[in-house]
């Protein structure tokens, strides 16, 4: 079939994808067959993928494509290749999270894998994540001497390269944000409970959040309008309905943003701050309302917190396997040792500050700040979490988008941060955000 | 380890330094930091003054 327009399959998003499978102006065997091509290219180099599974692929782009012959309606992702990050259960493939050599194969699909199957997604396989504490060989699109981030590493540098649109991630630091970032794409990490975590496997249980890595906002909202929503077999989803795929762009009025002057930008490279005050500069002659924040004291409480909780629930889940896999002196490790009172002391200051915090949203419709303290850095080193914690620990939902380039060209992002559950309004002004700023081009690998 | 009175973060990293010695017998450099870093989080909760009202997220 003949491409409607002069932009390569490969470099579709994923509503893109859709609209031409729907159209008839390509199947969703061109998409596939365009997707393995881009990924045999550049694989070599940029080393995202865990395990590729082309000829499942195939048989699953031949079966849309036979539905849509048949006259059947195309589901909404209908076509749309995705890559599912090593810590998520997918039917006939092991988990790579849970450890090396010989795995099980996973009997059942996650339920936000099952989501994007019954929506008609591809699913291309499985990406890097660092297993046992072993970073794993992705590197970045932009830079390939640079990290892509992690933990979902393998999620970033394969949107990033463009060898599908969209993927699925996770974060209980900082690991669906900064691979996004740092590969110069679009991410969310929702409201805590937005997205099932059945069939992911777990860091700590209470931060744990599944996120979506896109090229644009979008696709985030598309993806998340699939797989959001209530799931009996993850009794801590949100009782909310998932957010509409329409965004309703025309609708969107010029933002209040509250640029967060305390505890980020402190924490931030100088190439970092002055990427936010230009991206910040920007929005506000594009209409934005954009006015300073400074947070309260008590919010410097929350990477105790993280440290806390997250020590304790990892430590909990990994009980079991502390001689072998555990890294000697891991902060997993050592929560092992808190008294009891000392976790729930950090859940009841979490609760306090939740509420403290989300009163500040009387005021602006987001916050902004810097995703990562500055660009991937050069090495085997995955970066920073430092200015993602937070929000994890909290639950708030969070929206990264390409703010520019570092004087030596690699990516920056913008963290945009919504009221708790407002994950809709915050993907509405971070589309705003996003056509104000642009989207990067696709790197050159 | 108590909570209240608010602990010290060097009284929290001694009885720490002690529990991992229990625990596996030895503390290595690495662990210690991770033991430090902790010690210094168990301060900062121990000092909250939270209003009696408020409780743990409970579903």
């Amino acid at each position: 079939m003949v491409q409607p327009t002069a932009v390569p399959i490969e470099q579709l998003g994923a509503a893109d994808i859709v609209r031409g499978v729907t159209d008839g102006a390509f199947s969703p065997v061109d998409v596939i067959e365009a997707a393995l091509d881009r990924i045999g290219a550049i694989e070599g180099k940029v080393q995202a993928w865990s395990l590729l599974d082309a000829d499942g692929a195939r048989a699953q782009a031949a079966a849309v494509t036979a539905d849509l012959a048949a006259g059947k309606a195309p589901g909404p992702l209908a076509g749309v290749p995705v890559g599912i990050k090593d810590e998520f259960h997918v039917r006939g493939m092991p988990t790579g999270m849970r450890g090396t050599g010989e795995l099980p194969i996973e009997p059942e699909d996650a339920t936000c894998v099952a989501r994007l199957r019954a929506a008609g997604a591809i699913i291309m396989g499985k990406t890097h994540l660092p297993v046992q504490g072993r970073i794993p060989p992705t590197r970045n699109p932009w830079n390939l001497e640079h990290t892509a981030g992690g933990t979902s590493s393998g999620s970033g540098a394969a949107v990033g390269a463009r060898m599908v649109p969209v993927a699925i991630g996770e974060q209980t630091a900082g690991s669906n944000m900064r691979p996004a970032a740092y590969c110069g794409v679009a991410g969310i990490k929702p409201s805590y409970g937005r997205i099932s975590r059945f069939g992911c496997m777990p860091f700590a249980w209470s931060i744990d959040h599944v996120g979506i890595i896109g090229l644009s906002v979008a696709d985030l909202a598309l993806v998340l309008s699939v797989i959001a929503g209530p799931d009996p077999r993850d009794p801590t989803t949100l009782p909310d309905p998932a957010p509409q795929a329409d965004l309703d762009a025309p609708s969107i009025r010029p933002p209040r943003i509250g640029v967060v002057r305390n505890f980020f930008l402190e924490r931030s490279e100088p190439v970092m701050r002055d990427a936010v005050e230009d991206a910040t500069s920007r929005l506000k002659e594009a209409g934005a309302a954009v006015g300073d924040l400074l947070l309260p004291d008590t919010f410097g409480l929350t990477w105790h917190l993280h440290r806390i909780i997250g020590g304790a629930e990892g430590s909990t889940y990994h009980a079991a396997d502390h001689d072998e896999r555990a890294l000697p002196g891991s902060g997993g490790r050592v929560g092992s040792l808190l008294p009891a009172s000392y976790y729930v002391q950090a859940r009841r200051i979490r609760s306090w500050l939740r509420v403290a915090l989300a009163e500040m949203f009387a005021d602006v419709d987001v916050m902004a700040m810097p995703t990562a303290p500055g660009p991937a850095p050069r090495g085997q080193s995955t970066g920073d979490a430092v200015l993602l914690r937070p929000w994890s620990l909290l639950g708030f939902p969070t929206v990264t988008v390409p703010c520019g380039l570092s004087p030596e060209g690699l990516p920056l992002g913008l963290q945009l941060v919504g009221a708790p559950r407002a994950d809709y309004g915050l993907l509405r002004v971070s589309l705003w955000c996003e056509q104000a700023l642009g989207r990067l081009p696709a790197p050159r690998v | 380890m108590r909570l209240y009175p608010p602990v010290e973060k060097d009284e929290a990293l001694a009885w720490l330094h002690n529990e991992a010695l229990a625990r596996w017998g030895s503390v290595t450099p690495e662990l210690e930091r991770s033991l430090a870093e902790l010690a210094e989080a168990m301060a900062a909760v121990s000092a909250v003054e939270l209003p009696e009202s408020v409780e743990p997220e409970l579903l």
